[in-house]
This record gives structure tokens, sequence and C-alpha cells, in this order.
């Protein structure tokens, strides 16, 4: 009899064990796993959010990288275009103003099989500062040859958003006369006469192309120096230089 | 029994098919964060090269600036430029030791070629036609394209061409001759000074024989212009000379990686101490005990 009770318990502990989750069991811990689940599923669309968001800046610093890159490529490559004025005066293609200036590059942002003509100027914004454009049209066939020629701009990229000023001044010899004078003066004179500092640089009317351009984006300045060779390109049109 | 087998079967089924749905997005949300980690590196990464070889090349062009082409001046202590060559061959240019070079590494490779040594467009000749046929073109368009380069840049009131991709203006010129012929033309050039011509342009410029020559002293490192005078007997004249000039095609190259930069520099050298780009109050790199009057002037 103890053994038959003995084994009669021991089978209904057995049994008992084998009865694993009961209905009630099952269901709370479907509705506690689903809660986990639920703030999982929160979190995770919290963190997709917040990754894309970050990702959408990335990817826009990315851009903004990119094209500040392929500007500034075709600032290297500026050089001093010569063309006829209505006279049949050669001077050069460039036109900088205390808002911006045009110039010509030996590529184009576009496309770095072809020169261009671009431009980088100021404009105002919503937020009563300036933002930074840049603009260009590529030659590819046709000629520059005229200063008065009309070119079709596009590619309009914003390097900077948001400045509370940009302003910009070209670095250059007064004119072609002085220039001269201060090639003449080498190897004589220990001191002779230096580029000065201009608020506006007509290459036309100084038949000269500036050494350099500083563009001063409240306070970050932004230097690009350019090819010292306008003398040697116009000798190549005029016979007293 | 059999519902409650049954019971913790689906019990078990739905822990592992939620795990299985929590590891996935675990999963996924690592895949995503490494994809875009790796991207923010190798952006940060590309940056670091660019803004180091930005920089590296305003040290090579204040070396370039500084030092005596022709001699391994050893008094100046401040150069790190090997012996030059003007016809593209590479020299590497040891880095100073800057955290702002890392990205870079130790060296540069830097190919120096004199602008006056290639063909200019300017003035196109039978020279302009060999090139292109040895590029391919055929002979019949070689000479009219030539033909149409000369009646161009010759036409009355017209414009020198002053950047290369410029000549697609010319009619029947396209962009793919220019790619042809880019490396070895340039719209720059004076008198021609064809000692420092490229390897390339040698069996357009030489009899066979001679460039092959050339080319061979050339990778030996046995080649000067005094070479280039006994096997052409060219000696030059008062007018035209065998140094190089002021313009050269500078191609700085990364060797780990890649990063390439090309410019044509005028470097305006003032006898053997160059003038400087910049017009301050001094004009030459007067140093007299290192440079005497007769070392500045000698050469002019």
């Amino acid at each position: 009899m103890g053994r038959h009770c003995r084994h009669a318990l021991t089978q209904r502990t057995y049994t008992d064990r084998q009865h694993g989750f009961t209905l009630v069991e099952t269901l709370i811990s479907l509705v506690l796993i689903s809660l986990v689940m639920l703030s999982a599923a929160m979190a995770y669309q919290y963190f997709t959010q917040n990754w894309q968001r970050n990702q959408s800046n990335f990817l826009d610093v990315r851009e903004n990288y990119r094209t500040w890159q392929l500007v500034h490529q075709v600032t290297d490559a500026i050089y001093p275009k010569v063309v006829f004025d209505d006279n049949q005066v050669p001077g050069f293609y460039f036109l900088g103003r205390d808002d911006g200036f045009t110039g010509v590059a030996s590529i184009s942002a576009q496309d770095p099989s072809t020169s261009a003509v671009f431009r980088i100027f100021r404009e105002p914004n919503q937020n009563n500062g300036f933002r930074l454009v840049y603009e260009e049209a590529t030659l590819g066939q046709q000629a520059l040859q005229r200063a008065g020629q009309t070119l079709p701009f596009n590619f309009r990229r914003i390097l900077i958003e948001n400045a509370a000023s940009i302003s910009f001044r070209y670095q250059g010899w007064q004119n072609i006369a002085v220039r001269s004078r201060a090639i003449a003066a080498e190897g004589f004179e220990e001191r002779i006469a230096t580029p000065e500092w201009f608020s506006d640089y007509d290459g036309m009317e100084r038949s000269l192309h500036p050494l350099a351009i500083e563009i001063n984006a409240a306070g970050v300045v932004w230097f690009i120096t350019l090819p010292d060779s306008a003398v040697a390109e116009l000798s190549r049109y005029t016979s007293d230089v | 029994m059999y519902n409650r087998r049954s019971q913790q079967g689906m019990a078990l089924f739905q822990v592992l098919l939620i795990v299985a749905i929590i590891s996935i997005l675990l999963l996924i949300i690592v895949a995503n964060s490494n994809h875009a980690v790796s991207q923010a590196q190798r952006l940060q990464q590309q940056t670091q090269q660019r803004l180091a070889l930005y920089s590296a090349i305003n040290f090579i062009d204040q070396q370039l600036l500084t030092s005596n082409w022709a001699l391994l001046d050893e008094e100046n202590t401040a150069r790190v430029l090997p012996e030059l060559n003007f016809y593209g061959y590479p020299v590497t240019v040891p880095l100073p030791e800057r955290r702002s070079y890392d990205a870079l590494g130790q060296t540069l490779e830097l190919r120096l070629q004199n602008l006056e040594s290639l063909i200019s467009v300017n003035s196109p000749g039978n020279e302009l036609a060999a090139l292109l046929e040895r590029r391919g073109v055929e002979p019949a368009r070689a000479q009219r394209l030539v033909s149409e380069l000369r009646a161009y840049t010759q036409q009355e009131q017209s414009l020198h061409l002053q950047s290369i991709w410029d000549v697609q203006q010319v009619p029947e010129w396209t962009r793919e001759d220019i790619r042809l012929v880019r490396d070895v033309v340039t719209t720059r050039g004076g008198l021609p000074n064809y000692v420092h011509a490229p390897d390339a342009l040698l069996p357009v410029l030489l009899r066979s024989g001679v460039a092959a020559s050339i080319s061979a002293m050339r990778a030996s490192g046995a080649y000067d212009q005094s070479r280039y005078s006994e096997l052409t007997n060219d000696y030059g004249d008062m007018v035209s000379n065998f140094f190089p000039g002021s313009e050269q095609r500078v191609t700085l190259t990364a060797p780990i990686s890649g990063l390439t930069s090309e410019r044509d520099m005028n470097y305006d050298p003032y006898g053997l101490t160059p003038l400087t780009r910049y017009y301050g109050t001094m004009q030459r790199r007067l140093d007299p005990e290192r440079y005497s009057d007769e070392w500045n002037d000698n050469d002019n």
C-alpha cells in the first residue's frame, strides 16, 4: 500500500510537471511579451526616426561637401580670360563688385571637360542675413570672345545658407600702367609698387586681372589666389607691354 | 494530455518567433548603423586626405619657389626636394612630420612637366598631326584637324586659346580628340624646348632610335641636356635655351589614397633665386651669405 501510494504520488508529480503552461499563463506571458514588443517597436521607431534625421543631416553635409569640392576645383582653375570690348580692345573677363564677382575657369563644376563662366555672389535671405550663391554657364562649343556676351547661367548652388554679412574684395594692381612700371623697376629698386585691395575690380577697365579674391562671410575668410599671368596674356595682343 | 503538450509547443514557438523577430530587428539596426558609421568615416577620411593634399600642394609650391631647381643646394637645410626632372618622371618628396600630413603618409609623388616642352595648340604643326595619328586618328582626319586649328588660330582678330577644352570650339574637333592628346599638348608655351619633352612625345619629335635612347637614359637616370645635344646635334642658341621654363604642369599623387592633383603653374623663377609670387616689399629671396649678387643675376 505504502509503495502504491508513493508510486501514485510520484506519478502525479511527474504528470503535473508535464502540464506546462496553462492558458492563463500563456495569455499573461503573451500580454507581457506584447508589452515588451510594443515598447521595443516604439523604441525602434524613435531610434529610426532619430537615425533618419541624423542621416538626412549627414547627407546634407555630404552634399554640401561635394558642392564645396566642385566649387573649390573651379576657383582653383580661374584664369585671366582675354576678351575684346566693343572697340576691339582686349581686356579681361572679370567683374568684381562688393556683392560678388564673375570670372572664367578652365573647368566647370558640372563638367570637368569644358571651361565655364561662373559667378559667386551674395543675396539676402528670409532671416535678414545673406546666402552665398554659386552659378555658372558652361562654354562647351561656344567661344567667349566679347565682354558683353550674354550667357545662360544655371547650376545654382547655395554655398552658405545664412551669414550675418558677406563681403568681397579683390587684390590687384591699380591698372596696367602701374603694373608695367613695377615690372620695369624690378631689379633696380628695392621697393616697388605693391598690389592693393579694391572693393570693385573691372578687368576690362583696368586691363588687368586680380591676383586674389577675399570673401568674408561673417568673419570666416575664403581666400582665392589667382595666377599672375595677365600681363603675359595681354602681351600676345599688344606690342607696347 | 495531448492538448497540454500542444500548448507547450505553441508557447515555445511563440517565444522563438518573437526572439527571431527581435533578433532580425536588432541585426537590421546594427547593419544600418554600421553602414552609416562607415559612410561617415569614409567621408571624414576623404576630407582629411584632401585637406592634407591641399596643404602639401602649398608646401611643394613653397619648396619649388625657394629651392634651386638645377642644383641640390646642400646649404638649404629647409629643402626636401630630391633632384628634379622636368619631363614628367616621378620623384618622391618626403613630407615633414606634421599631424596634418598623417592622412597622406610620409611621402608624395611629384611629377614636373615643362610646358614649353609640350606641343602648343596655338601654333599647330606637323608634330600635332603626327601625334594624332600615333594616338589612332586617321591620317586624313589628323591633317584636317590641324588645318582647322591653324585656320582658327590665324584668323583675324582671333583670341588665343587659353584652355585646352576650348579647342572643342574649333570646327571638326571633338572632346574625344582633345582627350586623346591632352596629356602632351598645352595652350601655353613659348619657344619649343624639347629637351624635356615627355617620353610619349619623343617618337613624334625625334627619330625613333634617338627617342628610344633618350627614354632609356631617363630610365637609368643618366639623362641631361648635354646628352640630348649629343644625340640630336641641337645645342640651342641665344634665343632658345634648354633650361626648364617657369611654367610647369605639376602633378602630385598621394601613394596611399591615390589622390591626385594636376595644375599648370607659373613659378616665375628669377635667376637662381626664384621670384616669389607675392609682390611684397622684397622681390627676391635675398640671402647675401648664400646667394651673392652674382648668383642672383648670372642667369638673366
